[in-house]
């Protein structure tokens, strides 16, 4: 009995591998349209008109919010592309309701010093932990760990503490005070900075560079990915944050969009699509702009230890 | 020879150590009087009857907490969900990296896809959950083709798996990412040497690709478990202070205990909380060291 | 520029490993000095111990006549050329140069002129705007000597400069340090683990094994008269070989070593010493010269000599070895003897 020749069965497995790769390829792009819709449909509603909106999304938010009085229709109706592309509402959000920006301010001044100092001063700790490591500072660098690892449950009540001690409950400095110690950008800076080879930092020693020339000449210029995928991390977690103002800053007015957006009412529920495109904007761009840089942060991140 | 004084001075090593550990003073300062020291009263507080009177009453703190019917609720339902929730995201992930990896084309637009709901921020998209998710919402819309009856999904049983779904949309890219960079650096050689050697695809993942991937492994598994006590966002920005009861998360009864001002309840439960998290950390940290300790770098 | 010394220099690391132990050396102003030995014996050590990137556990190091125990590496005024040359990724090749002068606070004009002065004698002058990703092995290996020459030092330092070249550029990168010393004029210590590196390059070589000093000579006489076995054993290619003998009066045991080149086929002359005779196992042909490998039943020994295809596996030759060519080691001690008459085993 003659076997189907080796040729022939790597034909046959040649075909299978060919119908593989697009059966793969088709669930990749199922599932990226999953993906994908949510962030779309929020932007192409932005482009509605306030009576689209209305009677679009009507039965959902009229009926929660208003306790059932304006009532359009029973049924939702999700549309991908607006009847009419109008840039109202977004003219409405900047030019003509001042309170959107207000909040989108206080994002602003709520994240950028919490950006700002957490990553200098994680980077300059990250150069004492990466230039010599004792085994002090190896189990302070494990203390890091283990705090960065502890979700808000449990660090969110010693900062309560330590703000009503300061006398800074309700102020943005209860918030941006323990973001600029968070430690979760030491974590990746240390990492980053313990791959600048030791021979480099040596020659820049030998070439007659003090400890603090050698971390802003060198060590800095040297993770340079780093520290901007860092930046770009940090952004997201507090450009996103919820938890710890509902504790130490629950003040309407103070707030930022992150806790605001899901407060809006009624009435407004048309400008809510602009305001959450405008709101995701920042994120978006850093985002395209730095995706390579991302992925490399994540992927310091994941090496917990060495 | 000729003779040379000799001037005793610190060696430089140590001048140099001490130079880079003034490197570590602000960080470390910040952490000891934002995060340590306050963590330290909290332990004291969770130890005493109340803050002025300061007398010392044991475990009944704790006690009183594990009595707690809110307490045990909230618990429950976080470990419900954190147990759904983490391992459905280890796997998916796992296998969307992998998926990936497998030489398909337009890998790197799939990754951009796939990674983008971890930029969105949830408040933004909150809109779009309610409009799909609400009773008279888009998915009992599209459902009602199919005649299946409404579902309240916000506000009965069936919450928590919506919850798990924003979870699982928000988190996969992230988990993906670690994945693919830990199957981009399992050493080329020894795939092609099981190959050679005859082994299926089968045990090439078992027996070489897991043992690579277990430090990854650990990471994402403890990573998706912190991620997934912060779902309190996504729960409380859909559903507000007051959700559906299996809804009702440990983030939850942190803010109800934070309005009453109980020190005794808010410490306790934070250690609590702490001491689950360092045996849960413990425990990832010994089973990897025990299990991925030959792989690692 | 000036002379090192190093006096009772000991580095034991934590953990109890003794890395360098007990070493003391003069090296004079404008000496080419060249450490060699096998992996692990402290060479290296000690050159970071001379450039300060390592703190010595007791002794005391002198450079130009100052006592350096704890002086800083930038304090030092020493030159470092490292294995993995070690180059300022984020910088372009101009930048590496300038850095040191820089940091010495030079005015612009001057360190302009100085990095395209020295960039033109290591001809690298085309690369000056390049990062040193875009160098080539060989490049990058002249932009680190550049950094290190750029700026006038005390004493020059290089660790196994030359391990990361291909065979034919590190021979003309050896010719290119001879010459450079020679225009400079500055002290020059270097490390490495090539014998043939050492012996065409150093004014003396030191020869150095488990933190130790074994000898330390010009290569010649490290060659001709090693003093102890493991010289002998270390420098030469094929190595030396080591036949047991015995010396009067009471037939004492010791290590006879002959030179490969000194071992001879059937000779007939009287005042030869037989060492034994056997079979060819293995002839290894290199052009003009020949090494053949003989097993003399109780050792095997290689010797060199002309190409000759009278000489094939398999066929028995007489060894034996003029008295002058011999040299004996004390088999407990290691150490050369003097000893007039001995015998072979």
């Amino acid at each position: 009995m003659s076997a189907p020749t080796l040729a022939a069965r790597a034909a046959g497995k040649k075909r299978r591998a060919v119908i593989k790769i697009a059966l793969l390829t088709i669930w990749a792009a199922v599932f990226s349209v999953i993906f994908l819709l949510p962030t779309i449909l929020t932007i192409t509603n932005s482009f509605m008109s306030p009576g689209e909106i209305a009677s679009n999304y009507g039965a959902i938010f009229a009926k929660g919010e208003a306790g059932g009085k304006v009532f359009i229709s029973e049924r939702v109706n999700l549309k991908f592309i607006p009847d009419m592309v109008t840039l109202r509402q977004y003219i409405t959000v900047l030019f003509k309701s001042p309170e959107y920006l207000f909040k989108f301010w206080n994002s602003v001044i709520l994240v950028a010093p919490i950006v700002l100092f957490q990553v200098g001063i994680a980077a300059v700790a990250s150069y004492g932990f990466s230039r010599y490591r004792t085994k002090t500072r190896n189990l302070l660098f494990f203390a890091y760990i283990v705090l960065m690892l502890m979700p808000y449950q449990v660090t969110l009540v010693p900062n309560y503490l330590v703000s009503q001690f300061l006398k800074t409950l309700n102020t943005r400095w209860a918030i941006i005070l323990p973001g600029i110690f968070s430690p979760f950008a030491v974590f990746i800076l240390t990492k980053a900075m313990r791959r600048v080879p030791k021979s480099i930092i040596e020659a820049a020693r030998l070439d007659g560079a003090s400890e603090w020339r050698v971390f802003t000449r060198i060590c800095l210029p040297e993770c340079k990915s780093a520290i901007y995928s860092v930046i770009i991390l940090v952004f997201i977690d507090y450009w996103n944050m919820v938890e710890q103002v509902l504790i130490l800053m629950n003040v309407p007015e103070k707030q930022p969009l992150s806790v605001f957006l899901s407060k809006i009412n009624a009435g407004e529920i048309s400008l809510a699509f602009a305001v959450a495109t405008i709101y995701m904007i920042p994120a978006i761009l850093l985002f395209l702009h730095g995706e390579d840089y991302l992925v490399e942060g994540i992927t310091y991140s994941g090496r917990l230890k060495g | 020879m000729r003779q040379y004084r000799l001037i005793p001075r610190r060696s430089e090593e140590r001048r140099a150590r001490y130079r880079s550990a003034l490197f570590l003073a602000p960080s470390v300062i910040g952490v000891l009087v934002f995060f340590v020291i306050p963590f330290c009263v909290v332990i004291f507080y969770s130890f005493v009857d109340n803050p002025i009177n300061k007398e010392f009453v044991g475990f009944e703190n704790f006690v009183r907490l594990l009595k707690n019917a809110a307490f045990k609720k909230a618990a429950m339902n976080t470990l419900s969900f954190s147990g759904t929730a983490v391992p459905l995201s280890v796997i998916l992930s796992l296998m969307l990296a992998m998926v990936l990896e497998s030489k398909i084309p337009g890998k790197s637009k799939f990754r951009t896809f796939f990674l983008s709901p971890m930029m969105v921020p949830v408040a933004s998209i909150v809109l779009i959950w309610q409009v799909i998710f609400h009773f008279n919402g888009a998915l009992n819309d599209w459902l009602s083709v199919f005649g299946v009856e409404k579902i309240d999904w916000l506000k009965s049983n069936y919450s928590q798996y919506v919850i798990v779904m924003l979870f699982l949309w928000k988190n996969l890219g992230y988990n993906m990412i670690l994945f693919m960079a830990a199957l981009s650096s399992i050493p080329r050689d020894q795939l092609e040497a099981a190959q050679i050697d005859g082994a299926s695809k089968a045990t090439v993942f078992w027996r070489i690709k897991l043992r690579y991937l277990s430090p990854t492994l650990l990471f994402v598994t403890i990573f998706s478990l912190i991620n997934s006590f912060k779902v309190f966002r996504e729960t409380y920005l859909l559903t507000g202070d007051y959700p559906y009861e299996t809804l009702y998360l440990l983030q939850h009864f942190m803010n109800n205990t934070f309005m009453s001002l109980d020190y005794q309840k808010l410490s306790s439960a934070a250690m609590i909380m702490f001491v689950f998290m360092v045996i849960i950390i413990g425990a990832l940290f010994f089973v990897e060291s025990k299990f991925g300790r030959d792989v690692e770098e | 520029m000036a002379g090192i010394i190093l006096k009772n220099l000991t580095k034991i690391y934590p953990g109890g490993n003794k890395a360098v132990d007990d070493i003391s050396l003069e090296i004079a102003n404008g000496e080419f000095v060249v450490f060699v030995g096998p992996s692990g014996c402290g060479k290296s050590t000690t050159l970071r111990m001379i450039a300060g990137l390592e703190e010595c556990t007791s002794g005391d190091i002198f450079i130009g006549g100052e006592h350096m125990n704890g002086v800083e590496p930038k304090d030092r005024d020493v030159a470092l050329v490292f294995q993995s040359y070690a180059l300022y990724r984020h910088m372009t090749v101009y930048d590496n140069l300038a850095f040191t002068l820089r940091m010495k606070k030079v005015n612009k004009k001057e360190i302009d002129s100085r990095v395209r002065q020295i960039a033109e004698m290591l001809e690298i002058d085309h690369l000056l705007s390049r990062k040193p990703s875009a160098l080539s092995g060989g490049e990058s290996q002249r932009v680190a000597l550049g950094r290190a020459l750029v700026r006038k030092r005390k004493v020059y330092l290089f660790d196994e400069p030359l391990s990361n070249l291909d065979a034919k550029l590190r021979s003309s990168m050896r010719a290119k340090l001879i010459r450079l010393h020679e225009e400079l004029g500055a002290t020059f210590v270097y490390v490495t683990h090539d014998q043939t590196e050492a012996m065409t390059m150093g004014d003396r070589i030191v020869v150095m094994n488990k933190g130790r000093i074994m000898q330390c000579d010009p290569p010649q006489k490290i060659y001709s008269h090693p003093e102890n076995m493991f010289t002998a054993g270390f420098i030469g290619t094929p190595q030396i070989n080591f036949i047991d003998g015995t010396i009067p009066p009471d037939d004492r045991p010791v290590k006879l070593a002959v030179r490969p080149e000194s071992l001879l086929l059937n000779c007939e002359s009287e005042d030869c010493i037989y060492l034994g005779s056997g079979k060819v196992e293995l002839v290894e042909l290199l052009g003009a010269n020949m090494n053949v490998h003989i097993d003399l039943g109780k050792t095997s020994v290689v010797l060199i000599t002309e190409a000759d295809p009278g000489i094939a596996r398999g066929e028995v030759f007489h060894v034996s070895v003029r008295p002058e060519d011999v040299l004996v080691f004390d088999s407990q001690t290691g150490l050369v003897m003097e000893a007039r008459s001995y015998a072979a085993v």
